[in-house]
């Protein structure tokens, strides 16, 4: 501060330090009248960030559905290829041995084994009908070998690396009139497909959940309320076992305990005060009554006894949460069972606490000293049950362990752990 | 302080059955023990003003306008150069207020926190229009202290309006300096510029302010109490 005290400093200081001048009417108008307009344009930048938000999860979705749906595009342009070209050489008997069709079928149907031994690698691998050597085939019935690749006699390492299952083909063949076996392949091709499409959902999915949640609370005597937690998570699949996931949750913590307070009173503002100091949540409260017009604050100091208030003392807590994830597969069919364990996170989006009395709520205001991000890991079982081709119902019972104390008051050293089962609906791409 | 509800504590007879089983709950033993007590918790109208402002309440927010519309444009108008600029910087300051009445704990006067806020805004302002002035001639003149006769009759208005004339830093560094009561060091800091400017800006301000009042209330070197 400055220690000058020149006399044109001290003549407008004095003149000037408490000088008051009505505003013109139109300011208060103009005042509000701005509010509004920055009200309205923070709830669009709200609004757009929300969907910016939700536009990437869309994108980064649509990339993940596209990118598999390419591969599949791929797989059904071979095939209708090498029907073509299969069905131009039934048309065409005479050609027989010497026809290149067939070769050539073979190789174009050669991709698709690569292809789909990538996609349905969760299992085993199959080996597709492909042609044997051209040369082999007694034209026009067209016997394909059930190996791969055509012609080379070597089998392709995807294929290889399965379990040497092989496509039924019973039901597709036929006998045609000189007494050789046909065999219609392109129907072992589709049902190869539809067999695939069944154990292989894409690498992307979404999932909502939903649980609702029990947490460690900051002192004894006090006891959790309800709570839930619940949000959107985008996954993908980096592996037949490996899953990553990331999105938003939202979770709470609620607590209520028993307490004993004081009213004492400084400077026109009444305090709560708690009879004891405690290293706890509930010592680090500032609340409002508005029943009577007043402001009570607790901070764990000891007063005078002789007023005594013993109040239910309710807490609650609400963060964002951001998580990321990874579930490791023990094993995936109908049924399927992982382990999850991930970090997030998590940004203090809520806190509020009341005082209540015969069930009615005296007091509001909130506890001090919370800190706006805590970090948290997380554990635990997740519980997966296909319910058709894209959709899988799943139940995770998770805990997490917040790393640090959510109150920065020194005197304060609580790490929650929260435990939840979530229930989910599991979404996959193509 | 402002006890609102007072004449109506002083009327009960019978306390209201939810503060009746509290008081015994309280095991206080007599009811204007009691009475005495609850009429604690009534506090200023502003707090509670400050509390339903936090709230967003636009009645109270009205309220709190009323209340200091008057001290703060008062303010205000040291930093602007005229009324419709120092409309403005109200009208950004009370908005400041509304917006961070959370961080307001109730920790020294709340009238010196907006004040605070809006002298904030008048720098930011400043900041944002910040252009370089050509720096007029000055004669530097003797340091004389006016006899306090001649101070009594000079008018608040007269002297707001020649700081409102002062080029927009000589202005600044003077209010901060003179009224405000920061240092060098802490207006260097707030409006980027060194010790130094900052000295020589206040001392251009108080001559070309003495000049001001001595020709306008026609200051005779009679009337000087004495000379440095």
């Amino acid at each position: 501060m400055s220690t000058d005290n020149h006399f044109v400093d001290k003549l407008f200081r004095e003149k000037l330090e408490g000088f008051e001048q009505t505003p013109p009417a139109t300011a208060m108008e103009g005042l509000f009248h701005e509010m509004d307009r920055r009200s309205k344009t923070r709830r669009l930048t709200q609004y757009r960030n929300y969907a910016a938000i939700a536009a990437s999860i869309a994108l980064i979705a649509f990339a993940g559905w596209y990118a598999s749906d390419y591969s599949s595009r791929n797989a059904r342009e071979v095939i209708l290829t090498a029907q073509q070209q299969v069905k131009e050489q039934v048309a065409t008997p005479n050609q027989g041995a010497d026809s290149p069709a067939l070769p050539q079928a073979a190789a174009k149907a050669e991709p698709l084994a690569m292809v789909s031994s990538h996609a349905a690698n969760t299992h085993a691998s199959k080996r597709l009908p492909a042609a044997k050597q051209a040369s082999e085939s007694p034209a026009p019935t067209t016997q394909i070998a059930e190996t791969v690749p055509a012609g080379s006699g070597q089998e392709h390492p995807s294929a290889a690396a399965g379990t040497d299952k092989t496509i039924k083909m019973s039901g597709n063949e036929k006998e045609n009139k000189s007494g050789n076996k046909s065999h219609n392949y392109f129907a072992d091709l589709n049902n190869f497909r539809n067999e695939n499409k069944d154990n292989n959902r894409g690498n992307w999915s979404v999932k909502l959940e939903v649980s609702p949640m029990f947490s460690s609370q900051s002192q004894s005597g006090s006891k959790a309320t309800g709570a839930f937690g619940g949000g959107m998570l985008a996954s993908f699949k980096l592996n037949d076992k490996v899953t990553i996931s990331s999105g938003v949750r939202f979770s709470q913590m609620n607590q209520s305990s028993k307490t004993d307070y004081t009213l004492s009173q400084t400077s026109g503002i009444i305090y709560l005060q708690p009879v004891e100091k405690s290293a706890n949540l509930s010592s680090d409260v500032s609340l409002y009554l508005p029943s009577t017009s007043s402001i009570v604050y607790s901070n764990g100091m000891r007063t005078n006894q002789s007023n005594i208030f013993v109040s239910e003392l309710s807490q609650q807590f609400k963060y964002l949460e951001i998580p990321f994830q990874a579930t490791y597969k023990l094993f995936e069919e109908k049924v399927s069972v992982g382990l999850t364990g991930g970090i997030s996170t998590n940004i203090l989006v809520g806190n509020a606490a009341a005082i209540t009395e015969n069930g009615i709520k005296l007091s509001q205001g909130s506890t001090s000293n919370l800190r706006n991000v805590l970090y948290s890991g997380s554990a635990g079982l997740e519980f997966g049950y296909g319910l058709g081709k894209r959709m899988t119902l799943t139940v995770e019972p998770r805990v997490k362990q917040y790393l640090h104390s959510i109150s920065s008051n020194d005197q304060v050293n609580f790490k929650p752990i929260q435990f939840g089962v979530f229930t989910g609906i599991t979404y996959s791409f193509d | 302080m402002v006890r609102i509800f007072q004449p109506f504590i002083e009327e009960w007879s019978v306390l209201p059955g939810n503060l009746e089983r509290r008081r015994t709950r309280v095991g206080l033993h007599t009811r204007s023990e009691f009475r005495t007590l609850i009429s604690y918790s009534v506090v200023t109208q502003l707090e509670e003003i400050i509390y339903k402002c936090r709230k967003g309440n636009s009645g109270a927010q009205t309220a709190l306008y009323n209340l200091f519309a008057s001290k703060m444009y008062g303010v205000c108008l040291r930093y602007a150069r005229d009324k419709d600029e120092a409309q403005d910087i109200l009208q950004e300051g009370f908005i400041r207020v509304f917006l961070k009445m959370d961080q307001y704990e109730f920790k020294g006067s709340f009238e010196g926190w907006m004040r605070k806020i809006m002298v904030n805004a008048a720098l930011e302002r400043f900041r944002k229009n910040d252009k370089l002035y050509p720096v007029e001639e000055i004669r530097v003149y003797e340091s004389a202290e006016w006899a306090d006769e001649t101070t009594s009759a000079i008018d608040a208005a007269d002297l707001m309006k020649m700081i409102q004339e002062l080029p927009p830093r000589y202005k600044m560094v003077f209010n901060l300096y003179a009224i405000e009561g920061y240092s060098h060091q802490e207006i260097g800091e707030l409006m980027n510029i060194s010790e130094g400017t900052c000295k020589s800006n206040l001392s251009r301000a108080r001559a070309i302010l003495q000049k001001k009042v001595e020709e306008q209330y026609g200051i005779e070197d009679l009337k000087l109490k004495k000379v440095l």
